[in-house]
């Protein structure tokens, strides 16, 4: 039944609604680390519209209010919308791989925010990294044989050549990459609060 | 926030005071933990003008009180 | 074979010795005592691997042995089928773990990278500093231990320790100091640092004559130590810093590392074998609790000493937890992998809010009390028994955090508050016994500092609850913690008002009330004892102020801000939050002149009696600061810097200084503290530890005359002084001063609002 909901994911440059079609469920979401987290809301409100969701927040990211207010445009009553979304924070890539493989459902989307933050701990061998990232790739593309999978990595500036190569690994697992370059270099306006 | 932006100066002070009178009740506010907090500030605001209402209110009777007072004695 | 007894002063690893000890007799001889000690971890997980471990270990250089084990795993308290590798050298665990792990990496391990001094402890009953009874043989084998102390004891015997202490006579990062000072008792000695031989020879002769237990350095970590080293090399000459000749100095790198959202800068180490040695300057919260406190902590937490005073509280508290666990068969995990729960958005929404704050009625107030809950959140996860394996989502039949979807099983004891409970009443029984000594006596020092280390213990096992980490920690814990601390500091609010009071701040486990007519201490005992009923927990008066100010904040005069006040309680203690006295940036000139002004506005019956003399305290530190009288050491700007220099976007007053320091060849790191002075013209500042020193002339003084005008207006203008006024008054000195009592307060005391009537009218 869920093979019919569709990512919709609207590209916060060009502006084009994407789609991801569901005979590719396992897709992922390449942007840069500053863009992107509206967009994502934006997709979390409308899934969750649509039925029940799985979302996995790897960097803390995930923001209720946005969503509350995002759910408000469509409907009265945002709280049963966000009811519908389960939600749960990782702040370790082992608690991650735990996470995946203990406590998911294979019947309902999922959805990995932030997805590679904690596996860019120094703490933690980059082999046991490296473990960690293709025990929860199999785990993720085990759940897309029934519900649609969808990864957000952000790219960050200044950090070790091995997550560029997480990234790399993670494009050749997905059925379909979307990918969005940082927008023409503006001058960040600094906050003025 | 664009709403301000689009106002008069003078409404401008206005409304930063409204705000500043309703951060009093930033912990209540985020103790309700609504989904939707601006509606909770809202109420915040609207407490406070109130508490403003009662207090002129008090002073305006209390100023009519002695002007009476006053009033009787010069009777007297 | 002789029976000793005396103190356990320090214990470690040896390659081929098992464990050293280092024990303190009641002779007073210190002996390098050593006991054979296995030491054991665990393996757990697919059974079908432990067959090719088991294989992988007998081919591995150590002595190990291995069997079938079952000890209880917190989380899911149940009994687990595990593999147990013990290994005879505790000194080679170390490698051989790394090895397994590498090889084996789908298995989980526990137990697996415990301190020894924990697994001593656990087994044995000794910890760093306990009293205790031991066999030992001629060759300083020990046969037997006897543990004869706790370290739950209140009144501890003070072990007669030897201190050496060592000084540079000069900060070494500002200026090459010429003279080390050795100071021992009553004793001081001043070595000259050139020339370096008869230096070494001396301090030699020093270390073998009075052979300290305790070398005490100012800078030991970051220069002292590793200077004299090196010196000592390259003149080929010993230096017996260790006791224990049998090992090599351990000299641990500076690190920069995030904690909490903050960056944190550790600088080097150097730790010694068979003395200690502990640096001022590196360890932990030396100004408040010292070497007692440090003590205090190695002993509640069987820490090594050098280890304890290094640490941060959260890995003291680590330590207690991992203990309580070993003690009571419980494995402790070698990687933390509990996740959150999948639980609905809806419900974040109260989840990740902090402590309870009641904004303050802005102005000032006479005769108002300040409550606190003692060790508010320690004494909740006790209390609520919250720990990581007692919460769970909401189950049938099981009790609800407030305003939070989870179940906590009351049906056992949890590991948090197991672990905590005996540090709680510790430090009550501490406060208590400070209470009964009088003023005068020298012994109130020790207990209060102890009282203090447990303190700040206490205060860090709630956050390390939630930390990332932490073996024992779950967020969804340390939200029912804080939803409890919610919920009790609104029952204390509601008790309080319906006994008649008028609460002004509330600030996470304190609050500020106010009744007209009560002033005695055994007025708001009532109050306290509605409160405990309520709530269940303890709640005690911090002290009566005669008078106190809530200061709004300082962008916006309208806007209170919580937990910025002062104020004087009725046996005259001040007490001063978030003003600039309390700021660690602030300049000691200005931190002290605002104290003064704090003590005048306290001798005063009415604290707007003080204003006149205020402004002339005022004028007369304007004088000294235009006079150039003021030492540069006290105009000191200390700023921490959050980040590298490279992040700074348009470099701030700090970035500047740290630019100046690293064209000077000095590396600053984010974290560590920059001193600077303000200065004329451009850049406007001048880092401190350059090689030029700056001259009284080049100081701003104007800027220092606004800082100074500014903090005498943060605490007079309640009373008519605010920054305007006290302008005009020091520049004429015609201008009469206002007179006490005519004056009208900038911000008059505010009457509290009849809410109750509002809500009546709802």
């Amino acid at each position: 039944m869920f093979s019919r909901v569709a990512f919709c994911y609207p590209g916060y440059m060009t502006h084009t609604y994407l789609s991801i079609p569901s005979d590719s469920p396992f897709s992922l979401v390449v942007t840069p680390y500053i863009a992107g987290g509206e967009d994502i809301f934006e997709l979390v409100a409308r899934l969750a519209l649509a039925g029940a969701l799985q979302v996995v927040d790897g960097g803390n990211t995930f923001n209720a209010y946005r969503v509350a207010i995002l759910l408000r445009r469509s409907i009265p009553d945002p709280q049963m919308a966000l009811r519908r979304i389960a939600l749960a924070r990782v702040f370790t890539c082992y608690q991650m791989e735990a996470l995946l493989v203990d406590r998911l459902t294979e019947t309902q989307p999922v959805l990995a925010l932030d997805f590679l933050s904690t596996f860019s701990d120094e703490n933690v061998s980059l082999m046991d990294r490296w473990r960690l990232l293709r025990a929860c790739t199999a785990r993720l593309r085990q759940i897309s044989r029934r519900a649609p999978v969808a990864l957000w990595v952000r790219q960050r500036q200044n950090l070790p050549p091995e997550n560029e190569k997480f990234i790399q690994y993670l494009r050749r697992a997905a059925d379909k990459v979307w990918e969005f370059e940082a927008p023409v270099p503006v001058l960040l306006q600094p906050g003025l609060f | 926030m664009r709403f301000r932006r689009a106002l008069r100066r003078s409404d401008q002070l206005a409304l930063d005071d409204l705000f500043d009178a309703a951060q009093k009740h930033l912990s209540a506010a985020s103790y309700a933990a609504h989904t939707l907090p601006f509606e909770v500030f809202l109420l915040a605001m609207l407490l406070e003008e109130h508490k403003q209402v009662i207090q002129l209110r008090q002073a305006l009777e209390d100023l009519a009180q002695e002007d009476h007072g006053g009033d009787q004695r010069l009777d007297a | 074979m002789v029976e000793i007894s005396g103190w356990m002063l320090d214990l470690y690893e040896d390659a081929r010795d098992g464990v050293v000890i280092w024990f303190l007799d009641d002779a007073g001889r210190r002996r390098r005592l050593h006991q054979p000690f296995p030491v054991t971890f665990y393996a757990a997980g697919d059974e079908k691997q432990w067959l090719a471990l088991e294989k992988f270990l007998a081919e591995q250089p150590e002595r190990v042995q291995t069997g079938q084990a079952e000890r209880q795993d917190v989380f899911s308290n149940q009994l687990v089928p595990l593999l147990s590798i013990t290994v005879e050298q505790p000194a080679a665990l170390h490698d051989l773990f790394w090895r397994v792990n590498r090889r084996f990496p789908n298995l989980d391990y526990a137990d697996a990278d415990l301190q020894l001094s924990l697994r001593y402890a656990a087994q044995t009953g000794v910890f760093p500093l306990a009293r205790c009874k031991m066999e030992v043989d001629s060759g300083g084998r020990i046969w037997s231990v006897e543990c004869q102390d706790s370290p739950w004891r209140v009144e501890t015997p003070e072990p007669p320790l030897r201190v050496l202490y060592l000084e540079p006579d000069c900060d070494p990062h500002h200026a090459m100091p010429h003279n080390i000072l050795a100071r021992m008792e009553a004793r001081t000695i001043r070595l000259a640092l050139e020339p370096v031989r008869p230096l070494l020879a001396n301090l030699r002769a020093l270390l073998l004559d009075y052979d300290p237990d305790l070398l005490l350095t100012t800078g030991g970590d970051g220069w002292l130590l590793p200077w004299l080293l090196e010196q000592a090399e390259s003149a080929g000459l010993q230096l017996p810093l260790n006791r224990d000749y049998h090992e090599s100095v351990i000299r641990r790198k500076e690190r920069i590392y995030f904690s909490y959202g903050q960056t944190v800068y550790r600088g080097p180490q150097v730790h010694l074998f068979g003395r200690w040695h502990l640096d001022r300057r590196n360890a932990m919260l030396w100004d408040e609790y010292e070497l007692d406190g440090i003590i205090e902590v190695a002993r509640v937490t069987a820490l090594p000493v050098q280890v304890a005073a290094r640490v941060s509280p959260g890995t003291g508290i680590s330590s207690i937890q991992m203990l309580t666990a070993l003690r009571s068969g419980v494995l402790v995990p070698w990687q933390k992998q509990q996740a959150e729960f999948l639980k609905p958005a809806s419900d974040l929404f109260s989840a990740d809010q902090g402590g309870l704050v009641y904004q303050p009625v802005i102005g000032w107030h006479r005769n108002v009390a300040e409550i606190d809950f003692v060790s508010m959140y320690p004494a909740i996860m006790v209390f609520f028994n919250i720990s990581p394996e007692t919460v769970s989502p909401p189950r049938e039949g099981v009790s609800l955090v407030p305003e939070l979807n989870l179940s906590i099983d009351q049906s056992r004891m949890g590991l948090v508050p197991r672990a905590l409970a005996p540090l709680l009443e510790k430090r009550v029984a501490l406060k208590k016994r400070l209470g009964q000594l009088p003023a005068w006596n020298p012994a109130r020092k020790r207990f209060h500092r102890r009282a203090t280390a447990l303190k700040w213990l206490l205060v860090t096992c709630f956050g390390y609850l939630g930390y990332k980490n932490a073996r024992f920690g779950r967020i969804e814990a340390h939200q029912a913690v804080t939803a409890y601390g919610r919920e009790c500091l609104l029952r204390a609010k509601e008790a309080a008002e319906t006994l008649g009071f008028e609460v002004l701040q509330m600030y996470v486990d304190g609050l500020w009330l106010r009744q007209e007519g009560l002033s005695s201490p055994e007025d708001f005992q009532p109050v306290l004892e509605e409160i405990t009923r309520r709530t269940g927990l303890p709640i005690g008066l911090d002290g009566v102020f005669r008078w106190v100010v809530f200061l709004p904040s300082r962008q916006n005069v309208r806007r209170p801000v919580a937990n910025r006040y002062f104020g004087v309680f009725q046996d005259g203690t001040l007490k001063m939050r978030g003003i600039a006295a309390r700021r660690r940036d602030t300049p000691p000139f200005i931190v002290d002149f605002q104290e003064k002004i704090l003590f005048l506005l306290a001798g005063k019956e009415d604290p707007r009696q003080a204003l006149p003399e205020a402004v002339s305290l005022l004028r007369a530190r304007l004088a000294d600061l235009r006079a150039n009288r003021v030492p540069l050491v006290d105009l000191l700007v200390g700023q921490k810097m959050s980040r590298g220099l490279e992040a700074y976007r348009s470099p701030s007053a700090a970035a500047r200084a740290v630019q100046q320091l690293e064209q000077a060849g000095k590396i600053m790191s984010a974290g560590q503290r920059i001193k600077f002075l303000y200065i004329r013209g451009e850049p406007g500042v001048i880092a401190w530890d350059l090689p030029t020193p700056p001259q009284p002339a080049w100081v701003d003084v104007e800027r220092y005359t606004r800082l100074l005008v500014r903090a005498a207006a943060e605490l007079l203008q309640v009373f008519g002084g605010d920054e305007h006024s006290l302008q005009t008054w020091i520049a004429g000195s015609e201008t009469p001063l206002p007179l006490p009592g005519m004056s009208k307060p900038a911000l008059p005391a505010r009457q509290g609002y009849p809410l109750g009537s509002l809500a009546a009218g709802w």
